[in-house]
């Protein structure tokens, strides 16, 4: 005797990619001119973005310290939508309901989430990148969120490439690129030919004149090595 | 028929690099070939167009006049004396690039687009008000550089923004047609290499390149006489603009004076030979 009922919802797991907001101390004040400098620089970098707070490289003490509720309002303030909090360390349970938000008992690591599983389902899974067909002009900028960004064509001198995942140019780079920039320290750029005025890659970034003079004006990879160094190399 | 002219701006970023004179050189290559033209100058507060033109005498009303109902567009109108098919508007010299206004200039256009073929805006220098209302409208953009590196950037920059602030972006209607000219063009300073080559310029800003125009002495003479260079027909420079004219027009030209002049046979010597002499 089944009762014909339509339900109300349903729930599915997706693997949704998410950004994780390292706290590296507890000095509110510089943390609040960092994220000052980063809206200069891009000023929609963080409207809109869910984050993920971690308190893992917080010593103890700092972390027995850590104001979470002015943290929160915060970034709220910079745009982004505080979601969950992880590695809280001695961080009871009263912490997340006082918050309002959720305590991940597993940490997202990192290679999990930008893992992309293709589903055997019919479904067409989303492409992650960013497609630009036309020169990035200087006083550009460009942000792929979430993704990687491709540019078909050159990028200027004063233009600026952002990019959660990696950057590919197929033109010349002069301007500006700057790969993983919410802490992916996998993330690369490649380019057609390099002669940018400064590169980065999860924040460790170097300017032109610090470029290996080794390097030919070829196809260039540039990634982070295990000490995190900064590498170029011609492909 | 119904005219519908195309509006084409030309503009740069930097000043000083060659627009009012490419404007005006334009404008008579387009009249000359029988189509009819109007150029304004947008470059509000400083005049310069009508000067170069030999017209500033003949000023009445102006550009401002018209947007602030002052004056009827065919009162502001000034037929060319020389070339058939052209008509001058010049700006204000008294007031500021502040008094255009968006719809004034779309009315002006929108009034001129019925009875001309084209449409020339100088542009003003900069990336501010005055050069976005010049470009506002555009179809068509001759961007104009010269050869060094600074010219070149805030090229890019206009590129960049006509591409992204103007009609055409806002409505995603098919982009602006683009055009390189370069200007003040000095193959020996690019040999030397204290300039930059045309090479080097249309890499930097992948466009097309419509013209090179020679650095040249008949330029300053025609501004300070109130011929327009174009006018002075042995001229480099005039039959630079000239052949720019006809690749506008859809003419397959090869580029000329990019290339430092060789010395031929007979002038060497020639030269020896006075040396021979002066030495004897
Ligand atoms: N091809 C050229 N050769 C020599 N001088 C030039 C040339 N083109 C422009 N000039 C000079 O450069 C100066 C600026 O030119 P102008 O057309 O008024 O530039 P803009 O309108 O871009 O400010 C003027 O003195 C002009 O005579
Ligand atoms: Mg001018």
């Amino acid at each position: 005797m089944a009762t014909a009922h339509t339900p109300a919802f349903k729930l599915k797991a997706h693997a949704t990619i998410l950004s994780t907001f390292y706290l590296l101390n507890d000095d509110i004040n510089q943390l609040q001119a960092q994220l000052h400098t980063s809206m200069q620089q891009a000023p929609n970098f963080f409207k809109q973005t869910p984050v993920v707070i971690d308190l893992s490289h917080l010593h103890p003490k700092e972390d027995q310290a850590t104001d979470l509720q002015t943290l929160c309002t915060v970034l709220r303030q910079y745009g982004m939508i505080p979601i969950a909090i992880q590695n809280a360390g001695t961080y009871s349970e009263t912490l997340k309901d006082e918050l309002e938000i959720a305590l991940l008992s597993q940490p997202l690591s990192s290679s999990k989430v930008t893992t992309h599983t293709p589903s055997s389902s019919t479904k067409i899974a989303e492409s992650n990148n960013q497609i630009i067909t036309q020169t990035v002009r200087s006083g550009q900028s460009i942000y792929a969120r979430h993704k990687d960004l491709i540019v078909l064509a050159a990028v200027s001198h004063g233009a600026e490439l952002l990019a959660d995942g990696h950057i590919h140019v197929y033109g010349t780079l002069r301007g500006r690129a700057l790969a993983g920039v919410s802490g992916d320290k996998q993330a690369r750029i490649f380019c057609h030919c390099l002669e940018a005025q400064l590169v980065a890659i999860a924040g460790i970034y170097q300017l032109n004149e610090q470029f290996p003079s080794t390097l030919k004006p070829t196809c260039t990879q540039i990634y982070l090595t295990q000490q995190e160094y900064l590498t170029f190399s011609n492909l | 028929m119904n005219k519908r002219a195309q509006i084409i701006v030309i503009t740069s970023g930097k000043g000083g690099v060659g627009k009012t004179t490419s404007s005006a050189a334009i404008s008579i290559g387009l009249a000359s070939r029988g189509y009819k033209t109007v150029v304004i100058d947008f470059d509000v507060g400083l005049r310069n167009l009508d000067l170069l033109m030999g017209c500033e005498r003949r000023v009445v009303y102006d550009l401002i006049n018209v947007i602030h109902n002052e004056a009827k567009l065919s009162q502001a109108l000034i037929k060319d004396k020389r070339v058939e098919n052209l008509s001058i508007l010049a700006a204000s010299q008294t007031r500021d690039k502040n008094a255009l206004s968006l719809t004034g200039v779309e009315s002006i256009l929108d009034e001129l687009r019925s009875k001309f073929d084209y449409i020339i805006c100088d542009s003003p220098a900069g990336i501010e008000h005055g050069a976005l209302m010049a470009m506002y409208f555009a179809d068509q953009a001759i961007i104009t550089t010269n050869p060094e590196i600074s010219s070149v950037r805030d090229s890019d920059r206009i590129l960049g923004i006509l591409a992204s602030k103007t009609h055409r972006a806002k409505q995603e209607l098919e982009p602006i047609k683009e055009h390189l000219l370069v200007t003040r063009y000095n193959p020996l300073r690019v040999q030397k290499g204290e300039m930059l080559s045309v090479h080097d310029v249309h890499d930097i800003l992948a466009i097309p390149l419509l013209g090179v125009i020679p650095e040249s002495q008949a330029v300053l003479k025609a501004s300070n006489s109130g011929i327009p260079v174009i006018l002075d027909e042995p001229s480099d420079a005039s039959q630079a603009y000239k052949d720019t004219i006809s690749r506008f027009l859809g003419e397959t030209l090869p580029h000329r004076f990019i290339t430092t002049p060789k010395r031929k046979l007979w002038s060497r010597l020639f030269s020896t030979n006075i040396q021979e002499i002066t030495a004897g």
